[in-house]
């Protein structure tokens, strides 16, 4: 895997073609402005701190609302095992970083 | 007389069952970010009835996937089995590069990079700049980091290199999934654009490589005559494709008194009574 930089959009590619006419990106984005995207996240982890929440606060957290949080920082939300995004906390609440268009409202987990 | 109405009647000589049929709903497993096992475990634990089904990641359910934990994180991909059969046909003999001609929304494009384990060099191509934001959410949500997304009209691209395996789902007249905007006009003229991109496709295939071709209509303008175009003007050789456990029919020899090569008989055609499923047609096609 090699990080491909577009603009101020970094991409993780395991691609070796050399560019293409008409490309428009290529792998999957991986920072932005240097903070990692949340997709990123979901694949490989990348931040050093997280928090381990419950079902309620997944639910809440999916669908993108903030939920309260204890610690301070950028932080990676995990959910049984899995890293289900991010989320910037600061005074006792961690503020949703889910992209809008992925927000969801799940019933099962 | 409603469209399906009309639809029905011009294939009554040639349909298997009714087109319109209460369809199953099913899911793929994306491998990139998920063990088989483990999405089995968890729908287990929900209490949703799965069933195996095409090939080892494609399955039935009975429950409401696209609610779950594993849709959002991308584990799982809702899909239906038709659309899933063009990858899964040729899904030990994809190669290094590969082009995804129609690629948006990427449910194919998804499924090829899975099967690539995410290495190699996946083109995925879509005509239509708008459409790239559903495939972009689609990539991203799988994990997919081995493919380069490009817009181009497939019949204007000069890639400067060839590919080992070509998809090319074409735009049809969508008679196998709702036939909206359906007219005999749109046929021929979708037949016409299909022959083209065909043969386009076929000549940045290198030798040895692979081109499925698959359409999502009943139409055997759009699909046997596409072939017979093909064969007509190139030198190929038409391989029946890998499906196993699967009811599906073979492409007819003749239409409204034309008459087809007998290796149509190796092209898949898929009825929805078959086996729930939309309607769909494939051709998997060698060069020499």
């Amino acid at each position: 895997m090699k990080l491909v930089r577009k603009r101020d959009e970094v991409f993780a590619c395991t691609c070796t073609l050399p560019e293409l006419p008409g490309e428009v990106f290529r792998g999957l984005p991986y920072e932005k402005n240097g903070v990692p995207s949340h997709h990123a996240i979901q694949m490989l982890g990348l931040l050093k701190n997280n928090i381990f929440v419950s079902k309620e606060d997944a639910k809440k957290f999916i669908s993108g609302m903030d939920i309260k949080c204890s610690i301070e920082g950028l932080l990676a939300v995990e959910y049984q095992g899995m890293t289900i995004g991010k989320g910037m906390c600061r005074n006792g609440i961690m503020k949703n970083m889910v992209p809008k268009a992925k927000r969801m409202n799940v019933e099962f987990l | 007389m409603s469209v399906l109405d009309k639809i029905s009647r011009r294939y009554e000589s040639i349909s298997e069952g009714p087109l319109e049929v209460r369809r199953n709903r099913y899911f793929r497993v994306n491998t990139i970010k998920c063990s088989v096992e483990k999405v089995v475990e968890r729908f287990s634990v929900y209490g949703f009835r799965i069933e195996n089904v095409l090939y080892e990641k494609a399955f039935t359910c009975d429950g409401e996937a696209s609610k779950t934990l594993e849709h959002f994180m991308g584990h799982i991909y809702i899909q239906d089995m038709s659309s899933m059969l063009p990858v899964a046909a040729v899904r030990d003999d994809i190669g290094d590069i590969v082009l995804d001609a129609c690629a948006a929304p990427g449910s194919k494009t998804t499924q090829i990079a899975d099967e690539m384990k995410n290495s190699g060099n996946l083109v995925a191509n879509d005509a239509s700049f708008s459409r790239l934001k559903s495939l972009k959410g689609n990539l991203e949500r799988c994990g997919v980091m081995n493919c380069i997304v490009i817009s181009r009209n497939i019949m204007n691209l000069e890639p400067g290199m060839m590919f080992d395996t070509i998809f090319l789902d074409a735009p049809c007249s969508g008679e196998g999934i709702s036939g909206a905007g359906w007219s005999e006009k749109k046929i021929i003229s979708c037949s016409r654009l299909q022959k083209n991109m065909i043969v386009k496709c076929f000549d940045m295939l290198k030798k040895g490589g692979t081109i499925v071709y698959s359409t999502c209509t009943y139409a055997p303008e759009e699909n046997e005559q596409v072939m017979q175009h093909l064969i007509d003007h190139r030198e190929c050789n038409i391989e029946k494709p890998r499906l196993d456990g699967l009811k599906f029919s073979p492409g007819i020899l003749e239409w409204r008194g034309r008459k087809f090569s007998g290796d149509m008989e190796k092209c898949t055609r898929l009825w929805p009574s078959q086996n729930n499923t939309h309607g769909f047609f494939l051709s998997v096609v060698k060069k020499p």
